[in-house]
């Protein structure tokens, strides 16, 4: 693993960090991530475009009351630093498609990652709010900024276990064709869901002129 | 009231509000980390405030300073008020976190991600991290804002709630989100469809799939892929055939 690497495994786990843990802000989000570390990876245009694929697949899937949402800004993250270490930096049909598919296993592949961590800093919290009962605030003195820098270590690591990917033959992987239409689909599937007729059809007519404007640009 | 720098404490600390977030106490241990510098006295006073105020707490982290506000000015009155810091806390959690995911998840994360795209479009990365710091100001002032508005309003929560929540501003903002999160989408579509077919083709094939699948009332996911690629595919074979 390079320097460099690790300094993309590093940013990226740090504005990770924002999904949730910081804030949260909007930042982390699959767009944003894929134009910011793929700028640091030297492959704006390539990390952009995977961003933007994803950003829109899973974008109405709301993280409330403990659903998780798939986790398409590490995905992203995911996607860059392996193809960066794998030398696949061009934008190409082929480098996209394998960095879709390394960010699809990666969002899954954090799923049992993210409980696990969860649960582990579940009991700490019970300990604390323990030590709270008994007239103590000694826990809480630094517990939530000692647990934001754990996360941000235990995230960097996965990203680290994670670009192991780049062992893979990536370059031979086949450009997947259509891939614009679930993006198209995801996306007009949330207008869809609008139960005023007005609103569905401002979704519509945004997303055709959308289409239009893309084509031609 | 809370001096200056002990309140900019407190927003920065709310900023971590999720860092211990758990699955059984959620944003609890959070909550009363950010409420500590807003405490005096001994530690056995502050720990006593703490645990008698201290309730299950789970909202939506960018309204929670608001909450959070409001219960620290009960607990920073002479004599401490608790019980009513409590019910600051368990009254409104769960208005302010229904009306933070619809605006943050509805609205704001919609706007958000269309406008990355349409600005790395016109701007490049210079764009997208322009957007990215405004974006970090923007919502921090919201929390200051909200934060000050909790601490030196505490009885006006609701009067704050009926502003955030005017069908104005929701639908404004959900409409918005809507049209800019689905014209940055359909800008992509058209860049990724263009790179496989002939613009024109690619234009007509992805809006006649999409209007289509409108039309045919697809409700989610599921429903409406098969749609598009059946309709796609069909019209990828007409054009082929065609030479387009």
């Amino acid at each position: 693993m390079t320097g460099t690497t690790l300094g993309l495994i590093m940013a990226a786990a740090a504005l990770q960090l924002l999904r949730e843990e910081i804030g949260p802000f909007l930042i982390h989000r699959p767009v944003a991530t894929g134009v910011l570390i793929g700028g640091l990876a030297g492959m704006p245009l390539t990390g952009a475009l995977i961003g933007a694929s994803l950003e829109f697949v899973w974008i109405d899937r709301i993280p409330a009351g403990g659903i998780r949402a798939p986790a398409s800004g590490i995905g992203t993250a995911a996607a860059v630093i392996v193809l960066h270490q794998a030398g696949l930096t061009a934008p190409t049909g082929t480098v996209i498609a394998a960095g879709i598919l390394v960010a699809l296993i990666a969002i899954v592949a954090f799923v049992p990652f993210d409980g696990g961590l969860r649960r582990a800093f579940g009991l700490i919290s019970e300990r604390i709010l323990r030590q709270l009962e008994r007239g103590s605030v000694d826990g809480l003195l630094a517990y939530p900024v000692v647990a934001l820098a754990a996360r941000w270590m235990l995230l960097a690591g996965w990203f680290a276990l994670i670009s192991v990917m780049s062992g893979l033959p990536l370059a031979t992987f086949p450009p997947i064709a259509g891939w614009y239409l679930v993006i198209g689909s995801s996306a007009l599937a949330f207008a869809l869901r609008r139960t005023r007729t007005s609103e569905r059809a401002l979704g519509i007519a945004a997303f055709v002129a959308g289409v239009v404007v893309g084509c031609f640009l | 009231m809370l001096p200056l720098s002990t309140r900019f404490r407190i927003w920065l600390r709310l900023l971590l509000l999720q860092s211990t977030w758990s699955y059984r106490r959620m944003q609890t241990c959070g909550w009363l980390w950010a409420a500590m510098p807003g405490l005096s006295g001994s530690e056995r006073r502050r720990a006593d405030l703490l645990r008698q105020a201290s309730t299950h707490f789970n909202t939506h982290p960018m309204l929670a300073p608001l909450i959070v506000g409001a219960a620290l000015s009960e607990l920073h009155r002479d004599p401490p008020d608790p019980d009513a810091a409590r019910e600051h806390l368990t009254r409104w959690m769960g208005t302010f976190g229904a009306l933070g995911d619809m605006l943050y998840w509805q609205g704001l994360s919609w706007c958000f991600a269309g406008a990355s795209v349409l600005l790395w479009l016109a701007g490049g990365t210079h764009a997208v991290l322009a957007l990215a710091a405004a974006w970090l100001v923007g919502e921090g002032w919201l929390r200051w804002w909200l934060l000050n508005r909790g601490i030196h309003q505490p009885e006006n929560i609701a009067e704050t709630m009926k502003l955030l929540a005017k069908p104005r501003i929701r639908r404004g903002l959900n409409n918005t989100g809507l049209a800019t999160g689905l014209f940055g989408a359909g800008i992509l579509v058209g860049q990724l469809a263009t790179a496989e077919q002939d613009p024109l083709i690619a234009t007509l094939l992805v809006a006649t799939a999409a209007l289509a699948g409108a039309w045919i009332g697809s409700r989610s996911l599921m429903r409406s892929a098969p749609i598009w690629f059946v309709l796609a595919s069909g019209l990828a074979v007409a054009a082929a055939m065609t030479g387009g």
